[in-house]
């Protein structure tokens, strides 16, 4: 589903992610782990057609990123680092918006359920700007999954949401699995991924130092804590 | 205390700086200092009809207004920061996670703007003009226009603040109620006589100076400032609004345009905005007419001239400022996930653009068939069409979805005045040799297509 080869990209004189080789399998919950500023943003836009590496090639869905990248996010849902939906647009409006870009028929139906699995049907005529953080994340998660994609990209998924709404992401993101779904998140928090990724990868000052299932030999029976810290120390 | 004004101050120029690029940004007070020559240097053509006195009170209400719109950005333009930026975290709004009070933030933040703006604007605009009117034999006392001018600018800016403090306090009903009755206030007591323009403590404090009026100037200045210190309240009030979804119905509307998804975006983010529809009021309409009743008698200066070609060249030009109000809240990262290209966002902008023309369009309509020139219909109207495109084609070449900002770059505004000043000034000229040569006009069009073209590719190449 995603391929990366020798993938770099430099800002200046800063290697923000060095030489990354990468291979995620349809089906996966693959978690990008690593400290803040360890280049897992970077690596997620560069996955998504966002940013041009400087060097390496990577494929999503067999596409080529670099020569087609309009095609990768047409196939892919992503959530971006920072919520930045449009200001003026109600959240029901910013979803139908998403759906008139992507092209989608009969999605009203997909609009409200998201409404009501997140919880957030009485904030929906409110205006982007002025819903709270966590419901503007919720809302980013509502468009991402809008298109009903076999990939989704997300960097830090339960980034400003209560452990109720966290429960809820963590059980749809493993039922999206478990249809044929793949999920790539990036995340700093360790117990995230230990409770619902298959695999990981672990990036640290830009250089994948760990990628493997979450039963690969070499965590052992250590917690992922101690396993995490060895590496990056 | 020092520590907090010295961090202010870099993270102004920083911030700006970030935009423009050092060098482009450290350029801008070049550019004012040229602006401001020029408009003391034509001085010689329009002295026929503008008095000296009246320059000079034009020229302190400029610095009033730009006083006004330094605090007004300063203090509300945090919308406009938070699409730029992401959460905007200035300084100025810090007392919540800093141990400093309001009180001290916001009087470094006075003393700030006073000091960064008196050498980014006040200071070239005053050498400037001063320059200018000597090469035409003009003089003026430097260091007086310099306090004046500076005066009028502070004054605008505590006054804002003063506004802005009401309107945190008392909300948005009071501050419209103070105006008004303001307003009322001058009809009933002065009968609104332009005379009263002339009023303006600074502007007296050059003609006539005196102590008690330096002391009225500065009073001007540090009393609202004061009163905004005392009860200063940093939090604006935010009410949450509730809107039905237009979405479905306004998109159906527009679905003759490829980007109707977007224009409707548009159209919901300008209604809803500070000003509303009030933007075309006050932003063209306003300036349009003093325009229309002003050009007359500026052009008895310049004989020969066609006064309504002018006035459609200038309407067309202002009409491209629309351009500028579209993009005031995007920024292409906010689309950078979804499977669009930044030529797609600016081919929508286009599309918006095209619609809001019809505004202005209709404005040269009208004043060629009041102007009784009904035969010349079809040219004024191909005139407007074409320095429309023309000018909206440059400006989004040159800055993209970032027009408010890439303007203050010496090297970009330098360009845009370049690239479109010979063009206009051309297609004047031409009509003054022959009217019916207005139709040259037309050329700008394909040049037009040619330069939204290579416009698409730049700026798909840069934010990529």
């Amino acid at each position: 589903m995603i391929t990366a080869k020798n993938l770099s990209k430099n800002f200046g004189d800063t290697k923000a992610v060095d030489a990354v080789d990468l291979e995620i399998k349809k089906g996966e919950l693959f978690g990008l782990l690593g400290p803040n500023g360890s280049g897992k943003t970077t690596m997620i836009k560069m996955l998504t057609g966002q940013i041009k590496p400087t060097e390496g090639e990577v494929s999503v869905h067999g596409v080529d990123v670099l020569a087609d990248p309009l095609r990768v996010k047409e196939l892919t849902g992503i959530i971006p680092e920072q919520e930045t939906p449009p200001s003026f647009l109600t959240a029901e409006e910013y979803l139908y918006f998403v759906a008139k870009i992507r092209k989608l028929e009969g999605f009203e139906d997909k609009c409200e359920w998201w409404f009501s699995y997140l919880d957030f049907a009485g904030q929906k005529d409110v205006l982007c700007k002025d819903l709270s953080r966590g419901t503007r994340q919720k809302l980013m998660l509502a468009q991402a999954f809008l298109h009903e994609p076999e990939l989704v990209i997300i960097d830090e998924p339960l980034i400003n949401l209560d452990p109720l709404m966290q429960r809820k992401v963590k059980d749809y993101l493993r039922d999206y699995v478990s249809k044929g779904g793949t999920v790539f998140i990036s995340t700093h928090i360790l117990e995230i991924a230990r409770e619902i990724c298959s695999s990981m990868g672990i990036i640290y000052k830009g250089k994948l130092v760990f990628s493997g299932n979450m039963d690969d030999p070499a965590i052992g029976d250590r917690p992922l804590e101690d396993f995490f810290l060895e590496l990056v120390n | 205390m020092f520590e907090l004004f010295r961090s202010m101050m870099k993270e102004e120029w920083r911030m700006h700086s970030a935009f423009f690029g050092n060098r482009g940004f450290a350029l801008f007070p070049l550019v004012i200092a040229a602006v401001s020559m020029l408009l003391s240097l034509s001085m010689i053509i329009f002295w026929r009809i503008i008095s000296q006195t009246d320059v000079l009170l034009g020229i302190h209400y400029l610095l009033l207004f730009m006083g006004s719109m330094v605090g007004g950005f300063g203090l509300l333009g945090r919308e406009v920061m938070n699409r730029r930026f992401g959460q905007a975290s200035l300084l100025a709004y810090s007392s919540r996670t800093l141990p400093i009070s309001e009180r001290v933030i916001f009087a470094n933040f006075i003393v700030k703007d006073v000091i960064y703006y008196f050498f980014l604007y006040v200071l070239p605009f005053t050498v400037g003009f001063v320059a200018g009117a000597i090469i035409i034999d003009m003089h003026y006392s430097f260091f007086l226009l310099l306090m004046t001018l500076f005066l009028s600018f502070c004054i605008g800016l505590s006054f804002v603040f003063l506004l802005s403090t009401i309107y945190a306090n008392l909300g948005k009903k009071a501050l419209f109620l103070l105006v008004f009755i303001t307003v009322l206030f001058l009809v009933f007591f002065q009968g609104l006589e332009f005379e009263v323009f002339y009023r303006l403590p600074s502007f007296v404090l050059y003609t006539e100076p005196s102590l008690n009026i330096l002391i009225t100037c500065i009073t001007l200045v540090i009393v609202p400032s004061i009163i905004s210190l005392i009860f200063l309240k940093v939090d604006y009030p935010q009410s949450q609004k509730h809107y039905k979804n237009q979405f479905r119905k306004i998109s159906d509307q527009l679905n003759f345009y490829a980007y109707s998804h977007f224009m409707t975006k548009d159209y919901l983010d300008f209604s809803r905005s500070e000003g509303g529809a009030g933007k075309i009021v006050f932003s063209f309409l306003v300036p349009v007419l003093l325009v229309w009743l002003f050009l007359p008698q500026l052009l008895k200066a310049v004989s020969g001239l066609d006064t309504l070609v002018v006035f459609t060249v200038v309407v067309a030009m202002m009409a491209s400022s629309m351009y500028n109000w579209l993009v005031e809240f995007d920024m292409f990262s906010s689309y950078a996930f979804l499977p669009l290209n930044v030529a797609d966002v600016l081919r929508s902008k286009l599309n918006s653009y095209s619609l809001l023309n019809v505004v202005p369009f209709l404005v040269v309509v009208i004043a060629t068939i009041y102007a009784g020139r009904l035969n010349d219909i079809v040219h004024m109207v191909i005139l407007f069409i074409a320095v429309s495109m023309y000018v909206v084609s440059v400006t989004v070449y040159l800055t993209g979805l970032n027009t408010t900002f890439s303007l203050y770059s010496a090297g970009t505004f330098a360009s845009y005045v370049l690239a479109i000043g010979p063009v206009v000034l051309g297609m004047i000229f031409l009509a003054q040799l022959n009217f019916y040569l207005v139709l040259v006009s037309v050329l700008l069009i394909p040049v037009s297509l040619f330069v939204l073209k290579k416009s698409f590719v730049k700026w798909d190449r840069l934010e990529a």
